[in-house]
């Protein structure tokens, strides 16, 4: 299942030109998570439950609107990348965190040893979900021009993270939990901050009108 | 744990008067109490010295060194701090938000120098990111804005990776049916652990963790943090935090180090400091902004001391102290150059000079910095530079070592192309008037790089035999 809310998230992540869906996109993340979540059964559930459905679901989705509203930002749109070239990538992506996962599930890495995860220490779909949704922040990060898809980016691979922690069932105590929520608030909301005074200061939202200082 | 809990408490309470009390004079005292408690408590530290220890927190020695380090060099750098907004005539919220951050800085910078569990070190980084997007932004201007929104999105990406590195060693330490994520444990199980994830998690918190070193691969934003922040922050940036980079690299070290991924993670140390060097050596050719001289100069610095740790034996006692000595010595650069811009308003190499007939006393200081940084004898960082290159050499590593000299004498040659430029050619131009600045704002910087030329010349036996006792754990 969240193979398949992964490819379409991942489809979307890529295809969407109104930014305003990932907003839309980043509440689907948190409920899933939330899902995944109830099948755990964490010490710090309660917490986590909070943090994503108020938070992330909530909160980041409607400030990130707020945003691009009060920005005038309508729509990004590549000129380099067709819809079929950035799906080609997403399914890249998808089918090589796929094959790392069940490598490294079913212990056939020609690394050294063979090492061999049991299914309790990974879940194994969550890897998969999270390390697709890693790589996808990061091509995100790298291939875009515009400074708010750059936090988008940034939210994405927040997001991967946040469900790689899940995937290890290694639990973080609450105090980092707390610190890593209140991370992510402040840099949102910082970068929300500095994108109006960018826009402000410099009158356009590319990453282009940032290269003044070099050596 | 209570004595760490009320330092967090009392530091947080100095940072959000900072923010309410908006008027100079008592914005500014503020940071007395704070400053004291900074000192207390890293004597507090000293004397819990290994005796302390739990999950979250734990002090050892070279937590202890660089606290130390760092107290010292906060003095400095927040009274600078002070001459420095009185001087541009800031208003009186940009300064309270200014000294808030500063606060708060320091007090992450000494969270994450004490932290024991790997996540918890990893929040109090997070934590000086935040702020010093503030302290960046501090002039308000076009560059400076440009300068904040790289260093803190590159800063927030490369912690993000940070973190996956960790939540891998998380991975590791599952299979051993441990949750515990803290260095002690951590040292303790990973013989048990698998050497893949190992790997792996080092790789990215390696990554991560340089953006706040200031190495390769993700220096460049550090650069232009140094360069548009006020000077003081840039003496704060590296005199403690690129100390805190260097401990966070340096706890995965200690975990690493036990297993049989040392080779490795010693051959990764070597190859990430040989390259940082390289870049340094390249732009320093041509690099005229004295202040992104000296930032190239942290990364080559800082270059230096991961390959000292890479280098084993010796290297792992010469990489902490050469960090001191750095610590000190480009404070007390920063700091001056801060001076430096108020006399010609220009950053510029080329159009600054005959600084030491202006201010003979800024000169001195120059001049003896400038002589320490780039390990000139009678500085300590001769010494240890002497001892990185003996173990790397020990080790066999003759290319890099040769390498390495070669970019070192190109980074040598552009340095005193700088300094003699600086000091002692005639000024371009006519120089209407200036800001006459008093010896007695250098009294600091001299004592810093005093510091370091006596201990280059008397190597005090306690402080050495101390920072041996802190690297004495790990393997030879």
């Amino acid at each position: 299942m969240t193979l398949i809310y992964l490819l379409a998230a991942g489809r979307l992540r890529t295809y969407a030109q109104a930014l305003a869906l990932q907003g839309v996109l980043l509440f689907a993340i948190a409920f899933k998570e939330l899902h995944g979540l109830r099948e755990e059964n964490y010490l710090n559930l309660v917490f986590i439950l909070i943090e994503t459905i108020i938070f992330k679901g909530i909160v980041v989705p409607v400030y990130i609107n707020y945003l691009i509203k009060k920005n005038n930002l309508t729509y990004e749109r590549e000129p380099n990348e067709t819809n079929f070239y950035a799906l080609f990538k997403i399914g890249l992506i998808f089918i090589l965190s796929l094959y790392l996962g069940y490598a490294l599930h079913n212990g056939n890495f020609q690394i050294g040893n063979a090492y061999r995860l049991s299914e309790n220490t990974l879940k194994i779909t969550y890897f998969t979900a999270s390390i697709s949704a890693v790589f996808t922040g990061i091509l995100m990060l790298t291939r875009r021009r515009k400074i708010i898809t750059l936090i988008v980016g940034y939210l994405v691979l927040e997001n991967g993270l946040f469900l790689l922690s899940l995937a290890m069932g290694n639990e973080m105590p609450i105090v980092v939990n707390l610190g890593i929520l209140f991370d992510i608030f402040t840099t949102t909301f910082l970068l929300g901050i500095f994108l109006t005074r960018v826009q402000n200061i410099f009158h356009d939202l590319e990453i282009k009108s940032l290269t003044e200082l070099k050596d | 744990m209570t004595y760490i809990l009320l330092y967090f408490g009392f530091g947080l309470v100095v940072c959000i008067s900072q923010v309410l009390i908006k008027k100079t004079l008592g914005n500014f005292l503020l940071f007395v109490p704070f400053l004291l408690m900074q000192i207390v408590f890293t004597y507090f530290c000293y004397s819990q010295l290994d005796v302390f220890q739990d999950i979250y927190f734990r002090i050892d020695r070279i937590g202890v060194i660089f606290l130390a380090v760092l107290a010292i060099i906060a003095i400095p750098s927040v009274s600078h701090s002070a001459i420095y907004s009185v001087e541009r005539k800031d208003s009186d919220s940009q300064m309270a938000y200014h000294n808030a951050s500063i606060t708060f800085f320091i007090m992450c910078m000494t969270g994450a120098m004490i932290s024991n569990h790997l996540g918890m070190m990893w929040a109090f980084i997070e934590g000086t990111t935040l702020v010093s997007a503030v302290m960046i932004y501090h002039d308000r201007d076009k560059s400076s804005l440009e300068a904040a929104w790289k260093y803190f999105f590159v800063c927030s990406i490369g912690l993000a990776l940070a973190y996956i590195g960790i939540l891998f060693l998380g991975i590791a330490v599952q299979e051993t049916k441990h949750l515990d994520l803290s260095v002690t444990a951590l040292v303790a199980k990973a013989p048990f652990m698998n050497p893949l994830w190992l790997k792996v998690g080092f790789l990215f918190a390696v990554v991560g963790f340089s953006v706040k070193m200031g190495v390769a691969p993700l220096f460049s934003v550090d650069i232009d943090a140094k360069d548009k922040a006020p000077s003081p922050v840039g003496a704060l940036f590296s005199g403690g935090l690129m100390n805190v980079g260097f401990i966070a690299i340096f706890r995965f070290y200690e975990i690493l180090s036990v297993t049989s991924t040392r080779i490795w993670t010693d051959k990764i140390l070597i190859i990430i400091g040989t390259v940082s060097i390289f870049f340094a050596a390249v732009y320093l050719i041509k690099v005229r902004n004295i202040k992104r001289i000296l930032a190239y100069s942290s990364v080559e610095h800082a270059g230096l001391a991961l390959i000292a740790l890479g280098a084993g034996s010796m290297g792992h006692f010469a990489s902490i102290f050469h960090l001191v000595f750095h610590s000190f010595a480009k404070s007390s650069l920063f700091l001056q150059v801060g001076q430096v811009f108020r006399i010609y308003l220009n950053k510029n190499i080329d159009n600054i000079g005959g600084y030491f007939k202006i201010n003979p006393a800024g000169g001195t200081v120059m001049f003896l910095g400038f002589l320490c940084i780039i390990a000139i004898p009678p500085s300590g960082m001769f010494l240890t530079e002497l001892y990185t290159f003996m173990a790397l050499f020990g080790m066999y590593h003759w290319l890099v070592g040769g390498f390495l000299l070669i970019c070192l004498t190109f980074i040598f040659a552009s340095f005193i192309n700088a300094m003699l430029r600086l000091l002692f050619a005639p000024f371009p131009g006519k120089l209407a008037t200036y800001d006459v600045i008093h010896p007695w704002e250098s009294i600091s910087q001299f004592i810093m790089i005093g510091f370091v030329l006596w201990m280059g010349i008397f190597p005090n036996e306690g402080l050495v035999q101390f920072v041996r006792d802190a690297v004495k754990h790990l393997p030879k």
